[in-house]
């Protein structure tokens, strides 16, 4: 890497955000759907909960994760508008298990290697 | 006169694949109107501030829910951002032609296709022009061979470059690899790199050290040895091509292009040093190393092949004695030409070939 490359910085702190973000937001999602949500709901109280994603990142993730079978889809029309509510299958549910504890090892190593250094 | 939103939801819709038109119209609609909903609140409860602390204000606020309507429209649509990029992230197929899995093998074949396209059409358009017309010319030979070769050329790659896109759409990771493409945010134009890094470890799942003999050195040498045996075989049928294959029949009665009064001698030296150039091949193919001796041997052998087509060519009547008199054209000296512009070229590639060989084996 040559020095020219340290004025790009912002740029790549900017996407490597981006990419470890990216990550989160499918396991967000799925402990989020643990109980049905409709895309917007779930937008709110990740939201709330401080993880930002964008609508239009949002529902078509949502949408993936329906077709790998991690959740499910159910189009509720009992509101006055039509809604999809998302709910979390079992096999999302393992999926979600792993992936959290994939997500507590990494932060494990994470620690262990900035005490290191 | 159709809304915003119906615009936004349609510029989607007609870029997702058909199957998912429905589904994506139904769920884009209802994104739309979950955040203008949303948002129709906030300003609401703005409003609602507003007019609370400012009674003796100007008092606006009653005329001016239509047109924040709107302007929460035009929020929304803007917050979502591009339509093609949103299409992307639904779109399941991939957003390319030909990916980088297959882009070596695309990049090789084509490397075959294109010159060897080239030299048949040349070959054979300058061929049909020189007997079929009476007064032919260089001119118009050059004209006319290159003129008609470019769009067989144009065929070759276009040929080429479907049959890969179809490859990339119907292969089996094509599937594996849209379950989890477009992950991106739409609002970047980059493509996700957490996508290709999936792949990669999609592709290392699958790869084992005996995928290792596919990449190494011997393994271009093989391939290129089998399409030269193919070519070897090709050529060695040139004596046998009737007249009619090129639609000039009737110049003498479907005989073959080669002169039927040629001495024996010189179809089986032809066939000789042709057998010389497969039994290479067939070498290369079986033990794919290319050394200096051998790539001397075909170097040599093909240098003796152009020698002896240019004597024969020069010293004998090769071509059929009805054939050559339709045109003036040197056509022999010609062809003479044109079998050394090919040889030389071979030479070219084959040394490149071999550099390139070598400093493979030694990264190796």
């Amino acid at each position: 890497m040559s020095i020219t490359d340290r004025s790009a910085s912002p740029d790549a702190l900017a996407l490597h955000l981006q990419e470890v973000r990216r990550g989160t937001v499918v396991l967000a999602c799925l402990v989020a759907c643990r109980e049905p949500r409709y895309g917007y709901a779930l937008l709110e109280s990740l939201a709330e909960a401080g993880i930002q994603v964008e609508a239009n990142t949002l529902y078509p993730l949502l949408r993936r994760l329906d077709k790998q079978g991690l959740l499910t889809a159910e189009w509720n029309t009992d509101e006055p508008r039509p809604r999809k509510y998302y709910t979390l299958t079992d096999t999302g549910a393992r999926v979600a298990d792993e992936l959290r504890a994939e997500w507590l090892a990494l932060t494990a190593s994470l620690t262990d290697l900035w005490k290191d250094s | 006169m159709h809304s915003l939103t119906d615009r936004y939801v349609h510029a989607v819709v007609r870029r997702v694949p058909e199957a998912l038109r429905p589904e994506v119209t139904a769920d884009v609609t209802a994104m739309i109107a979950d955040m203008t909903e949303a948002r129709t609140e906030a300003a609401q409860e703005i409003e609602d501030v507003e007019a609370a602390a400012g009674s003796a204000g100007t008092g606006t606020t009653a005329e001016a829910a239509p047109g924040s309507a709107a302007r929460v429209e035009v929020a929304v649509l803007e917050e979502l951002g591009d339509p093609a990029a949103l299409a992307r992230a639904y779109s399941g197929s991939p957003q390319h032609l030909i990916g980088p899995d297959h882009f070596p093998t695309y990049r090789w074949v084509l490397a075959w296709v294109i010159p060897l396209a080239l030299v048949v059409a040349l070959m054979l358009n300058g061929l049909t022009y020189v007997v079929s017309t009476p007064d032919a010319h260089l001119g118009g030979l050059l004209g006319t061979a290159i003129g008609q070769s470019v769009p067989t050329v144009f065929i070759a790659f276009g040929a080429v470059t479907l049959l890969f896109a179809i490859i990339e759409r119907s292969g089996p990771t094509a599937v594996a690899r849209t379950g989890t493409s477009g992950s991106g945010e739409p609002g970047t134009s980059a493509p996700p790199p957490g996508t290709s890094a999936r792949r990669r470890a999609d592709a290392s799942r699958r790869w084992t050290v005996d995928r290792l003999e596919d990449v190494s050195p011997g393994s271009s040498v093989r391939a290129d040895a089998v399409v030269a045996l193919i070519i070897t075989g090709l050529l060695a049928l040139i004596p046998l091509i009737p007249t009619t294959a090129l639609y000039v029949g009737h110049l003498n009665d479907g005989e073959t292009f080669i002169n039927p009064e040629l001495g024996l001698p010189w179809l089986i030296g032809y066939w000789v040093l042709l057998v010389a150039m497969a039994a290479a091949a067939i070498w290369r193919i079986s033990r794919p190393r290319l050394t200096t001796v051998r790539v001397a041997i075909d170097m040599v052998t093909d240098l003796t092949m152009a020698v002896f087509l240019t004597v024969a060519l020069l010293t004998q009547d090769v071509i059929h004695p009805a054939i050559a008199p339709a045109s003036d054209l040197p056509v022999q000296l010609l062809t003479v030409l044109f079998i050394w512009a090919i040889v030389i070229w071979d030479q070219v590639a084959t040394v490149r070939a071999y550099l390139s060989h070598i400093a493979a084996e030694r990264r190796a």
